[in-house]
């Protein structure tokens, strides 16, 4: 049986390996985007579909029912304004700008029980604990979204994508449509309720006194 | 403007959690069909708005009327393609091998790269690259590096492993950046030192990114976030700084074999470079302690298996793990002092009593 060392040494194949694909570059693809040029599309495709479902992952979870539509009406906006996009910013932080809009339209609209997260709820594989202490951090991180769930939802938005997935407040409100004095009232808004909220849920909040030694 | 405790600590917990979802050839399929469509809806609007826009050009001329304009170009004279700049890549140690849109084959000496080129190295083995600004590229061993873009954007991506780079000073509108699986480092005119984990850990909000700077300043970018990392400074900052990595050998470069498809030789234990230790987070030396005893119980070393679960236990009273711990050890001594046993399955209902080996505990207690 292999050591751990040499399994985690194992190279994981991409789903498009590089030599199957035409060779250019980003300026290149969205150029041939624009020319509708069949090369360029397949290129467009690979390039910009790790940063699509990067981002779906995160905010909708990977195993949600609606997952592979958002992530279709993704790609349909992000070539739709291929043409607007002038370089001002990395191309993956604005193809994951333009994700996160259409994910946050998409789940507005849904009505469903559990909001952010659809009935399968993300895929939380910690990779770095064993199989007890990963069960544990797991039921953690239910309970949080459990929690978020019941948050205002602008509120809980707000915090998840500042908080946990690094958007700007500026971004945020491009992503949510609306300011940025609205995003920054939402965010300490949201934070404080998320705060109250897990104070009352001893054994999450006894997990995460647990969490804040790991350094 | 900092959170408090618990929204703090809670998106903390949400970051380390990975999430996953591979894309299906059917995926890619309706993928590429969306594609078209968006581009046929645009061309639809362009066009409306071609439309529009020529016939109100012609009514403004006609408006206008017969005054003459003489129009120069725009652009001020004939469009000049991008120059390229020169690649040249060798094989260091045990060499490497060489992929583009023809196949893979060995890195042989002064091969000259082009975009979507690839350079893998195994174990032991390495390659260098010069480019014509005066950057020099060291591949180290088990790692993956692609040419994006070799034009005024010096591009590469490292898909895994680890890269030197001495970066050449960058002139007016030239950039040089080097994409990971989940960051993107942009450099000015530096020397740094960059590393694709092969898995995620648990402090830098679980990138597999790491970063040294020796001179001048890199930018990082992980989604919508950058940082700008300086000489001496490591990123991410949580982090322990990556230990060096023993140089690897520099023969000669050795003359490319004859077009043969080749895996990329594996060196010896003793040639891989020794392994790097991560922070030591609590919860991380929990699961060593555990796994240790797992490991040993699994191979019939109670003695070890026992220690370690007991060091555990008394370590780390509050740990999730530690209801496993006594479980393991009860099993253990049931098999060699019945005794040492009973003690050890009534400390178990005692602070487990309803624990998911209460009825086993019991048993053992009962025995005679």
């Amino acid at each position: 049986m292999p050591s751990t060392a040499q399994r985690r040494l194992r190279l994981v194949v991409p789903v498009a390996e590089p030599s199957t694909l035409p060779v250019l570059s980003d300026d290149a693809i969205l150029a041939g985007l624009g020319r509708r040029d069949a090369a360029a599309s397949v290129a467009f495709y690979a390039r910009a579909r790790p940063v699509i479902d990067r981002t779906l992952s995160r905010l909708l979870g990977g195993h949600d029912p609606d997952y592979e539509d958002v992530a279709q009406g993704a790609l349909y906006e992000v070539v739709s304004s291929s043409n607007s996009f002038r370089g001002e910013c990395p191309l993956d932080a604005w193809l994951s700008i333009l994700t996160a809009r259409v994910a946050y339209r998409h789940i507005r609209r849904r009505r469903l029980e559990r909001r952010f997260f659809g009935k399968g709820g993300p895929e939380t594989s910690l990779s770095a604990y064993s199989a007890p202490a990963a069960f544990a951090s797991r039921q953690a991180v239910d309970r949080v979204r459990v929690h978020l769930d019941r948050m205002d939802a602008k509120r809980a938005w707000t915090f998840l994508l500042h908080d946990v997935y690094g958007y700007t407040l500026e971004q945020v409100g491009e992503i949510m449509g609306t300011s940025v004095s609205a995003a920054q009232s939402r965010l300490v808004r949201g934070r404080r309720e998320a705060h109250e909220r897990i104070l009352t849920d001893l054994e999450l909040a006894h997990f995460l006194d647990d969490l804040s030694e790991v350094p | 403007m900092t959170a408090p405790r618990y929204a703090a600590l809670a998106a903390r917990l949400l970051r380390w959690t990975e999430h996953s979802h591979l894309a299906t050839d059917e995926d890619r399929d309706r993928g590429l069909a969306t594609i078209a469509r968006a581009l046929g809806a645009r061309r639809k609007r362009q066009g409306r708005r071609l439309f529009f826009g020529v016939a109100a050009a012609a009514v403004a001329a006609w408006v206008i009327g017969w005054v003459s304009v003489e129009r120069r170009a725009l652009s001020g004279g004939p469009v000049v393609a991008p120059q390229l700049l020169s690649i040249v890549a060798s094989p260091i140690g045990d060499g490497a091998s060489f992929l583009d849109s023809t196949g893979e084959v060995p890195l042989g000496s002064d091969v000259t790269l082009r975009v979507g080129g690839r350079i893998a190295t195994g174990r032991g083995g390495g390659a260098q690259l010069r480019i014509s600004t005066g950057t020099q590229l060291d591949l180290e061993a088990v790692s993956t590096l692609t040419l994006q873009n070799q034009d005024k954007l010096q591009r590469f991506s490292l898909a895994q492993g680890v890269l030197e780079a001495k970066v050449a000073k960058l002139g007016h509108s030239e950039r040089f950046v080097i994409d990971t699986p989940d960051a993107q480092v942009e450099v000015r005119g530096t020397a740094f030192r960059l590393e694709v984990l092969p898995a995620a850990q648990l402090c830098g909000d679980g990138t597999r990114t790491r970063l040294d700077v020796a001179e001048g300043i890199v930018e990082v970018r992980t989604g919508a976030r950058f940082a700008r990392i300086g000489a001496g400074q490591h990123w991410p900052p949580d982090c322990s700084p990556t230990a060096p990595v023993p140089g690897l050998p520099v023969p000669a470069p050795s003359p490319p074999s004859s077009g043969v498809a080749i895996a990329v030789p594996h060196a010896s234990p003793a040639a891989r470079a020794k392994p790097r230790h991560a922070p030591r987070s609590l919860i991380a030396v929990q699961n060593e302690l555990f796994e240790r005893g797992v490991r040993a119980q699994q191979l019939g070393d109670t003695a070890t298996a026992l220690g370690a679960y007991a060091d555990l236990i008394e370590r780390y009273p509050a740990s999730p793990l530690v209801e496993n711990a006594r479980v393991g050890r009860m099993r253990l001594l049931e098999a060699s002092d019945k005794l040492r046993a009973r003690q050890e399955a009534a400390r178990y209902l005692e602070r487990h009593a309803h624990g998911f080996a209460r009825v086993e505990a019991q048993r053992i207690v009962d025995s005679p």
